[in-house]
């Protein structure tokens, strides 16, 4: 099953729909409830990413039998050093957004911590992509 | 929860107004009568409000059904004294319940202010999660079992205060009344289905009253002309008892700070979106109430709801000094919560899932996806479903065709 959400860069008041919608759907697939919230904790960051620094941004997302695969694409400025911006309290958010809540540094760790699988690319004055996978089995 | 509520069929005229007020889209109409999912069902009572013909009732006790034998005991819901107005003191409510037909109105304060302490204690607790999501009003909490189950463990793991107030009657007058039964002068659906289900509630209530069907038997006991709530009087005089009737009096008290208070159910799922997504973790405590201004809101109360907590508000302001008193006597045992925890954690229900098995569910949900393309979009209500989205899905479910669209059938009846 593949779902598909368009997110809009620097649109702060939609910030979070495409990731509660994701999780409307994934409720309604019977998906159990602690993965439904890894995913949308990974998934609500990812967007508010995209939301934050990019222009604008699509969200992918393949249901298989084992795992949930999600796919953030974005146009925008990339991510110049990865290992610094996996770190956590590191953030290049600027000061109007930290006002409004956003830019704790906390978003790509929180993603990496929640999810199974991460793999984040970017170039720079291009744009970012970001997949994580969520496996529904969980090895003891 | 085994619902109190129930259909008067003959009075039901099919106007969906119940359809369109339910929050969970539990309801359909199905040949002509409003019928309820129960699955989806979380006793919000907004059916009940909305139905202009009062098809919609509960199956509350009456005091004809009541033995004398019976020694029925009345606990008061806090929300309960403020519904009188004024005029009317703590005594004279007492006494207009035992002038009615109860033998006794039990005094649960005490109780209250224990759930209080316990909840602070289990709030403040390494154990806790962050944030803790009340469990005193049974609307969200099954609202979270049917809508938001990654968050069942986040609820504060307590039974309903009406429970501690039955086990605290029971330590003390178990044993010398054995054939007494406590009733519940309920102000909401939730809280009189509460009473029977062993998971919030305890054994000896022998059911609901809802307030609103006793008001004018209590009004008509007569009244004494610029008697003031006595604080001074042994029934819920105690502060902690008062301050639970509404939303956010009680919290403003505790002593860690960080509590979120809202009331109202739309308010509530948006709040519930943010935690599962991973946000408000900073937050201890989130107090949630399905009703507007918390239980001063409920369907069974009679008096407004901002009159009301008016009038809680300044009794408040009037016993500062009693209340300060009561706070700083306080103390607050760590571990003490263990002792009203849960017999078991609810459960996730159905709720709004397509199939227990994925796969099928997948398959429901693409042809949900098809049928939908092919449906108006108008939400008119006409199919019996509350919109064209919840249509699709009984179509694909099974349960519904797609000839009862009616705009479809117009346009095929156009056609040919």
């Amino acid at each position: 099953m593949k779902l598909d959400f368009e997110i809009n860069g620097q649109d702060f008041k939609k910030a979070g729909e495409a990731s509660f919608g994701l999780k409307n759907y994934l409720k309604r697939l019977g998906v159990p409830p602690p993965i439904i919230r890894r995913v949308a904790t990974a998934a609500y960051e990812a967007e508010v990413n995209v939301v934050v620094y990019a222009q604008k941004g699509h969200m992918r997302v393949t249901i298989g039998e084992q795992c949930i695969e999600v796919t953030v694409e974005d146009i925008g400025p990339g991510i110049d050093n990865i290992e610094l911006a996996m770190q956590e309290g590191f953030t290049t958010a600027p000061p109007h957004v930290k006002q409004m809540g956003f830019g704790s540094g906390m978003g790509l760790p929180n993603i990496k911590r929640n999810t199974d699988w991460m793999d984040l690319r970017s170039v720079v004055n291009k744009g970012t992509t970001l997949r994580f996978k969520v496996h529904f089995a969980q090895e003891t | 929860m085994e619902s109190l509520l129930y259909l008067k069929a003959d009075r039901c005229r099919a106007c969906t107004h119940c359809m369109r007020a339910c929050p969970t889209e539990a309801i359909r109409i199905r040949k002509g009568k409003a019928l309820v999912m129960e699955h989806r069902c979380i006793q919000c009572g907004l059916c009940l409000m909305a139905c202009p013909y009062q098809a919609w009732d509960v199956r509350t006790k009456t005091l004809d059904e009541i033995g004398k034998k019976e020694r029925p005991v009345a606990v008061l819901d806090p929300t309960v004294l403020w519904q009188m107005g004024m005029g009317v003191g703590l005594e004279e409510l007492n006494e207009a319940f035992l002038k009615i037909g109860f033998q006794e109105v039990h005094d649960w304060s005490e109780a209250l202010g224990t759930y209080g302490r316990a909840l602070e204690a289990y709030v403040g607790s390494p154990e806790a999660p962050r944030p803790a999501i009340s469990s005193t009003c049974p609307v969200v909490i099954q609202l979270i079992q049917v809508k938001y189950a990654s968050l069942l463990e986040n609820l504060v793991p307590m039974v309903l205060p009406m429970h501690i107030a039955a086990t605290a009657w029971e330590e003390t007058y178990g044993e010398k009344k054995p054939e007494a039964k406590l009733y519940y002068i309920a102000p909401c659906l939730a809280l009189a289905s509460a009473v029977k289900d062993p998971l919030f509630s305890h054994p000896r209530y022998g059911g609901a009253f809802r307030f609103n069907s006793l008001f004018n038997r209590l009004k008509a006991q007569g009244r004494s002309k610029g008697q003031r709530m006595n604080p001074q009087a042994s029934l819920l005089f105690r502060i902690e008892g008062v301050k639970w009737a509404t939303a956010g009096q009680w919290s403003e008290t505790l002593s860690f700070g960080k509590t979120l208070v809202v009331d109202g159910l739309r308010q509530v799922a948006a709040i519930l979106d943010y935690v599962e997504s991973g946000l408000l973790e900073e937050i201890h405590l989130i107090e949630a109430w399905s009703c507007p201004l918390g239980c001063l809101g409920g369907s069974f109360l009679t008096q407004n709801p901002h009159i009301a907590r008016f009038h809680l508000k300044n009794f408040l302001r009037e016993n500062h000094g009693i209340l300060r008193e009561k706070e700083a006597a306080r103390t607050i045992e760590s571990g003490c919560w263990k002792r009203y925890r849960f017999p078991q954690m609810p459960l996730p229900r159905p709720g709004i899932r397509l199939d227990e098995d994925m796969a099928r569910a997948i398959t429901k949900l693409k042809k949900i996806d098809a049928i939908t393309k092919k449906l108006p979009g108008i939400d008119c209500g006409a199919c019996g479903c509350p919109n064209c989205l919840a249509l699709a899905e009984d179509i694909a479910l099974g349960v519904a065709k797609e000839s009862d669209c009616r705009c479809l059938k117009e346009k095929g009846r156009r056609r040919g």
